[in-house]
């Protein structure tokens, strides 16, 4: 299953510490048709659809990947341009540390990932400091709160916990696209 | 209008002030693919990259590699010099010693410094000894200025792009800077206006791994070591790229008046109750 144009590996980068926008909480980036107009700007129509899996074959799905993101059903859209398909947006959501963030993903006919746009993302963004030592200035001694070490911090992958959630909510899809045209047969 | 995409292994923010959308979306959609080829060409992780090309490549070999990865190695280069081999991106053999980075492509130790890269004409790269790189020092800051080019191209004249706190800004309105407020998340606290300018920050360095211990992203090149360190540092720079490289180069000397900072144009914040460096992790194989 490749994503060629949503590429899983992530350069390492060095953990972030400081904030761009004031009230980044839940930053709403597109709405809905906003984003499928961005992802299909020649498409003539968009239409709701259904998944062809069945909830047990969606369940089946699920219990041999283990998404990390937390796993739902997404909203599919299916994207026509004058009666043709091509190509679906998958609208779903993922667990990112604490909070859901929505995203949309475009495939294209060839099953390939198109574009994936952040629709609203409601933690903080990965900018509040992580620094503990750097907390505690603010925080003082009252401080209950235990410095989440590690949470999020650039890793392995070097992409925050959130990041990864999505790219691995992103391979389900895929997954999950696959499985549902092959149902759909 | 703001937009968000997965990139470079965090949440790349774009947003730009511009009543017509439309150009905005196309202008921003150019950005994100900008900032697209830049992951692929200098990422650690996918094997076709420019980067892990390099880095399986044997010594004397001369190796093609994109515009964006030559001038992000030339950058490099500069740095490396100037601060006398602090900034070094040679050092990936030590992440990847300390579990922080996987082995890939049959590359254990490169244990060169990058001033075994030689960049003998525009495009081609030639490695001198077994340097094994890591580019994520610098080459996220990259890819934040030449989205902004890309902006700017499209006649937008004032955003901001923000890849995971490493940001720059541009245009004639001052933008403030926030940090969350640890007593009351709900609050933010400014930090400061930017304008026209870009800020990165290191911080945090400590990873919690499995196993527990922490383990650190950042590496003293001369003791081949990852380096645990308290503070964060901030780095205000002219661009991205330089705010991005001059924070390992602050944080690694523990110093906010490193004469680098003023010679590029920049300043540093050192926000940390400590100072002191600590070294951890067992002792990287160094290739004689």
């Amino acid at each position: 299953m490749q994503a060629n144009r949503f590429l899983i590996a992530a350069l390492p980068v060095a953990a972030i510490a400081v904030a761009a926008a004031p009230g980044a909480y839940a930053v709403e980036y597109l709405s809905v048709g906003a984003a499928l107009k961005l992802m299909f700007p020649d498409a003539t129509d968009f239409a709701p659809v259904s998944l062809a899996l069945t909830i047990e074959q969606l369940r089946d799905l699920d219990a041999r990947i283990r998404p990390s993101g937390g796993a739902r059903v997404p909203r599919v859209i299916e994207v026509r341009r004058d009666g043709r398909e091509i190509g679906r947006v998958y609208l779903d959501g993922v667990i990112g540390k604490t909070e859901l963030i929505d995203y949309a993903t475009a495939i294209d006919a060839d099953g390939r990932v198109r574009q994936v746009e952040i629709l609203t993302y409601r933690e903080s963004h990965g900018y509040e400091v992580r620094n503990p030592r750097w907390r505690q200035q603010f925080v003082g001694k009252g401080v209950t709160t235990p410095p989440a070490l590690g949470d999020g911090i650039a890793n392995i992958s070097g992409a925050t916990l959130s990041c990864r959630h999505l790219t691995d909510g992103v391979r389900r899809l895929l997954m999950l696209h696959a499985a549902d045209a092959a149902a759909r047969t | 209008m703001r937009r968000a995409q997965p990139w470079l292994g965090t949440f790349v923010e774009i947003d730009v002030d511009l009543d017509d959308t439309q150009l905005a979306g196309i202008a921003m959609g150019s950005a994100f693919e900008r900032i697209g080829s830049i992951h692929a060409a200098m990422s650690y992780h996918s094997p076709d990259s420019d980067l892990s090309r390099l880095n399986r490549a044997a010594a004397g070999v001369a190796i093609r590699v994109d515009a964006d990865t030559w001038t992000v190695l030339c950058m490099a280069a500069e740095l490396h010099a100037d601060s006398d081999g602090l900034f070094d991106c040679a050092i990936a053999g030590t992440l990847v010693l300390e579990g922080l980075l996987p082995a890939s492509g049959g590359v254990e130790s490169g244990s060169g410094t990058q001033a075994g890269i030689e960049l003998p004409e525009p495009g081609v790269v030639r490695k001198h000894c077994s340097s094994h790189l890591d580019l994520g020092g610098i080459a996220k800051g990259y890819a934040v200025d030449a989205a902004v080019a890309v902006l700017q191209r499209f006649g937008i004249t004032s955003g901001s792009v923000n890849a995971g706190g490493d940001m720059r800004v541009f245009g004639p309105v001052p933008r403030p800077i926030h940090v969350r407020d640890p007593r009351e998340p709900s609050r933010l606290l400014r930090l400061a206006d930017l304008q026209d300018a870009a800020l990165a920050t290191s911080g945090g360095y400590f990873v919690r791994r499995d196993t527990g211990t922490a383990k650190s992203a950042l590496v003293d090149p001369f003791r081949r070591q990852c380096v645990a360190t308290d503070a964060s540092v901030s780095v205000l720079a002219p661009t991205c790229l330089l705010a991005d490289a001059l924070t390992k180069v602050v944080a690694l000397s523990g110093d906010v008046y490193h004469p680098l900072l003023a010679a590029r144009g920049a300043q540093a914040l050192w926000l940390g109750a400590e100072t002191t460096v600590r070294h951890q992790g067992r002792q990287a194989r160094i290739a004689g």
